[in-house]
């Protein structure tokens, strides 16, 4: 199998004594979307920096679509569509300018195809970017992102901040970005409701560690929100739930052994999880 | 990928200020010129020098936008090199400036600005290429109120090296060092220049590839 992203052991720290990733591995197989989970300081941001080589490893090994990142940067990154959180983009400078430096620093930027995005997103290239909303700035982030013809797509908490509309219309643009043969996403967020619609993967982090890493339909199909009356649990069932939280005389609980549960707790009801129950659960354990 | 970025630089600096620009340089010009001669071009140089540093490294931490073009396909040394190249092109666009100006105000007779001469550019380009090779590092490594602290004590600390050397030092010294330097002046500048160019981004090669973004 082709795995566009492969970590292995990746270690990092900032200050002595406080490690924000414990030796994380994961890999993301060719074509897929990738949605990377968990709550703030979790160590999310950290990772995509680490995969950007922003910041330094303390440990463990890099590889972008079967290569070293350290050795061969440049023609990695030349394959990487980027969308950060905040943009990161020169607040004083015109569109036009900024689009100048994007289409400088990659070799197969397509011009056509980044008037394509201006259009569709009906940006105008003669305004400053400090005038352009959060929305608008994170849209065109993502137009010059994908004007290059980017095999991987790199995305840092995107939809923060969108209203639901633009949010709605960024996952549209995603889809239609995956359409092509061989694109991938990596796609951080604590917006679980954006994965719901258009992840293939989950990964989750949790305090610096990977806790959870599966396709999406297998995790939900392995998962179910079971609720119940109180008195139909006892010590045997309680320690089949993930988490469980009971409210006067009734429960509500994630489990992953959900057949088990079925057979054993016949009256309950057994619900499809959303893949924020999945994660909060797993927080909370 | 150098022209996209040193376009950038000026982008930058420029905005939509190139008239306070050239009004801020011409004020400059003309209260320093009136008083010292041919030093109004010397201090319009670096203080244009010292704006390009300046504002561009304030856009380049308040946006983290160093971020972003590290993630793109630009090198460090890329971008390192850049700036540079930015900062002696204000250089060439200043003295440019210089001469405009000269022979303007030359066709109204007024001969408030004396004409740039040889000696005169390659001193200026020496002082330039000092200030910029001390001051670019700094840029990149530090907070921008560092910098400005650092420099101010930079500019005492000459200044009272001056002193001490200048009460230190017996005339005929003095008189034989400026006739060696006035005789080898191009060689010496050219030497000083190419010396603190390379040295200053060694530094700021050294500082970029061990700061995290």
């Amino acid at each position: 199998m082709d795995y566009v992203i492969e970590i292995n052991g990746l270690e990092k720290s900032y200050t002595k004594g406080s490690q924000i990733l414990k030796g994380i591995d994961f890999k993301i197989e060719k074509g897929i979307v990738a949605g990377f989970i968990g709550m703030n300081g979790a160590g999310k941001t950290t990772t995509i920096k680490l995969m950007l080589n922003l910041i330094k490893k303390d440990a463990g090994e890099i590889k972008l679509f079967g290569k070293d990142l350290n050795e061969n940067e440049k023609e990695i990154k030349n394959r990487i569509g980027i969308v950060f959180d905040q943009g990161y983009l020169y607040e004083d400078l015109k569109l036009s300018d900024m689009k100048k430096i994007f289409a400088g620093a990659y070799s197969n930027w397509d011009e056509d195809n980044y008037k394509k995005y201006i259009t569709l997103f009906q940006l105008d290239e003669k305004q400053r970017i400090k005038q352009l909303s959060k929305g608008m700035k994170m849209k065109f982030s993502l137009a010059l992102a994908l004007s290059h013809h980017a095999d991987l797509l790199i995305m840092d908490e995107p939809t923060s901040g969108l209203d639901p509309k633009v949010r709605n219309e960024f996952i549209d643009m995603i889809r239609t970005f995956m359409e092509e043969d061989g694109k991938t996403v990596f796609f951080s967020t604590h917006i679980t409701t954006d994965l719901d619609k258009i992840a293939d993967r989950i990964i989750m982090l949790n305090q610096g560690e990977v806790i959870l890493n599966k396709e999406k339909d297998v995790l939900l199909e392995e998962h179910a929100l079971v609720k119940g009356e109180k008195q139909m649990l006892n010590s045997s069932n309680r320690t089949q739930f993930i988490s469980l939280s009971e409210r006067g005389f009734s429960f509500e609980g994630l489990t992953g052994q959900k057949e088990k549960l079925k057979r054993e707790m016949e009256n309950a009801l057994f619900e499809k999880p959303t893949i924020e129950d999945v994660m909060i659960a797993y927080m909370e354990r | 990928m150098y022209l996209s970025l040193i376009r950038k630089d000026y982008s930058i600096v420029l905005r939509n200020n190139i008239g306070l620009l050239i009004a801020q340089m011409l004020f400059i010009l003309i209260i320093v010129s009136t008083n010292l001669g041919i030093m109004g071009y010397a201090i319009m140089a670096v203080s244009f020098g010292w704006q390009i540093l300046m504002t561009v490294s304030a856009k380049d931490k308040m946006n983290h936008s160093m971020s972003l073009l590290l993630s793109m396909p630009f090198q460090k040394k890329t971008i390192v090199n850049a700036r540079y190249m930015s900062v002696m092109l204000g250089f060439a666009f200043v003295s440019l400036f210089y001469i405009v100006i000269v022979e303007i105000t030359k066709f109204f007779h007024v001969f408030l600005f004396k004409p740039l001469s040889i000696e005169v550019f390659f001193l200026t380009l020496c002082a330039y290429s000092l200030f910029a090779s001390v001051t670019l590092p700094l840029y990149l490594k530090f907070e921008d109120s560092v910098v400005r602290g650092i420099s101010l004590f930079s500019i005492l600390g000459v200044t009272i090296l001056g002193v001490l050397i200048w009460d230190n030092t017996n005339i005929r010294f003095l008189i034989d060092s400026m006739t060696w330097l006035k005789e080898y002046y191009a060689i010496i500048c050219v030497a000083v220049i190419f010396l603190s160019i390379t040295i200053s981004r060694s530094v700021s090669m050294y500082f970029f590839e061990s700061m995290e973004f």
